[in-house]
């Protein structure tokens, strides 16, 4: 079994930091951007499937006598469809995005993974409170940095969704009306 | 063990001082509870920001759902355009105000998704300020804390997300208003041209 060194006069010193590293509420962020990215990725697929849903509706609006109506449906149109490339690029390279592992911090599943189970005990049972802190630093740091990208693509993803979104639904309405 | 002078920081073991109320893992008990640590950082805010995002995502699917149906539905519509008269004006001002509550709908719902940062003062607890700091820094800014400030830190992290929290979800309290005028718009308008396509 696994136990804690007895012997540690350093014990005193990594509590406070202890406290802050072991329970830094950082693991959800890049699980909360994830999910931003899916839900960007899945609503500009599920808008490109409506629209070629109407693809009739929309090639008579495009070859429509009105020249008004025209314009106005092949501009919508191609500004919705560059908005909808950008989220979902945005969006996928967001969600792709890996933690870069940090060292040998045995805080990384990467490197608990690559070794045995032996060595992985052995590296363990090693360990002085200090060492486990610096571990779970290097952890978070590396975490923070992944979460800030993910938020990064994410958030320029929401930011053409934001404009996507009402230009599909007024696209909609156009269809309905005159499609 | 009888006769093993050396302290033992597991749980388990009644009489160790620091092992016993220092760390936030051991269940705090009454002898030593050191309450202000034990709530603060176990204090559950991530799941409210998820659920709010979650329902404005959810508003936003449904109203695709209401345009595709309303798409869906453009010959009687175009019909009923094609008339004149009342239910011309009438469907045009459902169609309207249908379509205005649903673009406000949509503000707002990306008013609740899209992250929110006040201006307050940096928190090694939050992902962003860490990020801020090369790997070198945040290391030795960390090891530097005493008990009291690495609290101060969760705390003033604490403090900033349920702000983030209230207004997200004040966001998507309005959001929900709008959507429920929606949705009952749309619904007449449904009702209105489902009937005309059975006739």
């Amino acid at each position: 079994m696994i136990t804690s060194p007895h012997e540690d006069v350093s014990l005193r010193q990594v509590i406070g930091p202890g406290r802050l590293a072991f329970f830094t509420p950082i693991t959800e962020q890049p699980i909360l951007a994830d999910r931003k990215a899916t839900f960007t990725l899945a609503m500009a697929g599920l808008m490109l499937t409506v629209l070629m849903f109407f693809l009739s509706s929309i090639v008579k609006l495009v070859h429509n006598p009105v020249m008004a109506l025209r314009i106005a449906s092949i501009g919508i149109l191609a500004i919705l469809v560059v908005l909808l490339l950008l989220a979902a690029q945005w969006a996928y390279r967001g969600y792709v995005l890996a933690a870069r592992p940090e060292d040998s911090s045995l805080a990384f599943y990467r490197n608990v993974g690559a070794v045995s189970v032996e060595q992985y005990q052995a590296a363990m049972e090693r360990l002085r409170y200090p060492d486990a802190l610096r571990a779970v630093l290097l952890y978070n740091h590396a975490v923070a940095i992944q979460a800030v990208g993910k938020y990064r693509h994410a958030n320029r993803a929401l930011r053409c969704m934001r404009w996507a979104i009402p230009i599909w639904m007024l696209m909609l309405i156009i269809i309905a009306v005159w499609g | 063990m009888a006769g093993d002078e050396t302290p033992n920081f597991h749980p388990a073991n009644q009489t160790d001082p620091v092992g016993q109320n220092l760390f936030p893992d051991r269940i705090p008990v009454a002898r030593h509870l050191d309450p202000a640590a034990a709530l603060a950082f176990r204090t559950p805010l991530q799941e409210h920001v998820l659920s709010a995002d979650g329902k404005a995502a959810g508003m936003l699917t449904l109203l695709g759902m209401m345009f595709t149906v309303l798409a869906r539905l453009g010959s009687p519509l175009a019909e009923i355009f094609g008339t004149g008269g009342w239910p011309r004006i009438g469907c045009a001002l459902l169609l309207g105000a249908f379509a205005v509550l649903a673009f406000g709908t949509v503000v707002q719902a990306f008013r609740t998704i899209s992250p929110r940062f006040p201006n307050v003062a940096p928190s090694l607890a939050f992902f962003g300020d860490i990020a801020r700091l090369n790997r070198d820094e945040y290391v030795a800014q960390m090891e530097a804390l005493s008990a009291n400030e690495a609290l101060e830190q969760m705390l003033r992290y604490n403090h900033t997300s349920s702000i983030i929290c209230l207004s997200k979800y004040r966001e998507l309290r309005r959001a929900f208003r709008l959507f429920e005028y929606s949705f009952f718009l749309w619904l007449a308008l449904v009702i209105i041209l489902a009937t005309r396509v059975l006739r």
